[in-house]
């Protein structure tokens, strides 16, 4: 069932919809928030905030765009306002991201992905807020960029514009850990 | 396909880039160094991000409760006992605030009314609304508080939250209420924002 159908079916009062959309966009929405902020319980707070918000909004949601584009844009949104909210608040930066610690029993393949997977979280962190949902939408969602305009609420050019940074960033920050895999 | 074009598409996933995208590609990288170079490292970061596991399924007991959760959470906010039972601090603060307003100022009757004998706060004062709905406030609360005297963080610090909300009206009109919410225009102010605003507000409009 389409996700416009399931949509008219909760504004026709059948909650059991709503459940079917929570649970068939769950885990891109979670992975959206875990992409922007780093961390397991802040992005299922988010993630479930997300939904609460949709669930409010559904009543008045007219299915102009997709329900998933509106659904992402609630999310990012949400995600954008949380690190500016954490960012203001406590100065909590780089160091909140959950970094893979070795537990000193691991073989040195093991340590070097551990130190590969932190060097890469610490660099996708470090991206301006939009740039990294940009870069999440596109690289880990494969959206198109169009989609990825509708979902920030820009323009085309500018969300082309974005990605292409944050990857120039992202390579220029991983540059040791590309030379290996080279 | 050009120079220029092929090295578009190596900063593009690789998933996303079609058979006949990657054939091209790889002729191309075939006579020119420049792009062989950049195949290989277009590759190479691919990899890293693969291999970093930087989105990773958090496990079958977070999917078990998330729906869960998200149905607590909207049963949470649905209401069921009037604000001013859940918060009855909220009524000294708005009568405080009142009563300031009246020694402030003189105003009695027509400009504001205070009630709450129908088992709810109501302050009509003008833009003071919101107020007898929750926690978000609209700048036009903002500044009826800064009019009043209130400050703006001390009613959080009664409400026990640690933020208050502003919402600007104007950016959802009710015409276009059916569009996505234009949340990136909602500001979660820290005490210090507060504090700010309520100085500019104060210093703009009524010094």
């Amino acid at each position: 069932m389409e996700d416009s159908e399931l949509v008219k079916q909760f504004r026709a009062g059948n909650e059991q919809a709503f459940n079917e959309l929570v649970n068939r966009h769950r885990k891109e929405v979670y992975y959206l928030a875990l992409g922007m902020v780093g961390n397991h319980d802040d992005a299922e707070d988010l993630a479930q905030e997300a939904f609460v918000r949709a669930y409010r909004s559904l009543p008045k949601f007219r299915g102009e765009s997709g329900f998933y584009t509106w659904l992402y844009r609630i999310t990012v949104n949400l995600c954008l306002n949380h690190l500016r909210t954490r960012r203001v608040r406590s100065f909590v930066g780089l160091e909140k991201i959950e970094a893979v610690v070795p537990s000193g029993d691991e073989t040195d393949a093991e340590a070097e992905l551990q130190e590969l997977s932190t060097a890469a979280r610490r660099a996708i962190q470090a991206l301006p807020d939009k740039q990294r949902a940009v870069f999440i939408l596109r690289h880990f969602q494969e959206l198109p960029h169009a989609e990825i305009a509708r979902i920030m609420g820009r323009e085309e050019g500018t969300i082309k514009a974005n990605y292409f940074q944050a990857v120039r960033k992202l390579r220029q920050a991983l540059q040791p850990h590309l030379r290996d895999e080279e | 396909m050009t120079k220029e074009r092929i090295q578009e598409l190596l900063l593009e996933p690789f998933g996303t880039l079609s058979e006949r995208e990657r054939a091209e590609i790889e002729a191309f990288a075939e006579k020119d160094d420049e792009i062989r170079r950049t195949l290989a490292q277009a590759r190479a970061f691919s990899g890293v991000l693969r291999k970093a596991q930087l989105i990773r399924d958090p496990g079958p007991a977070t999917w078990t409760g998330f729906l869960a959760g998200v149905r607590a959470r909207i049963d949470k906010r649905t209401p069921a006992i009037p604000l001013w039972r859940r918060q009855p601090v909220l009524v000294p603060v708005l009568a405080t605030a009142l009563l300031v307003l009246i020694l402030a100022t003189g105003r009695f009757g027509p400009d504001f009314s205070f009630d709450y004998s129908n088992g709810d706060i109501e302050a009509s004062v003008p833009g003071l609304g919101v107020l007898s709905d929750g926690l978000v406030l609209t700048e036009d609360d903002y500044t009826s508080l800064s009019d009043l005297g209130v400050d703006a963080a001390s009613v959080a610090q009664a409400l026990e939250v640690e933020d208050i909300e502003l919402v600007s009206e104007e950016i959802v009109p009710e015409s276009e209420m059916d569009a996505p919410p234009l949340m990136d225009e909602l500001l979660v102010l820290s005490d210090d924002e507060i504090d700010g605003l309520l100085a500019e507000l104060k210093a703009t409009h009524f010094m």
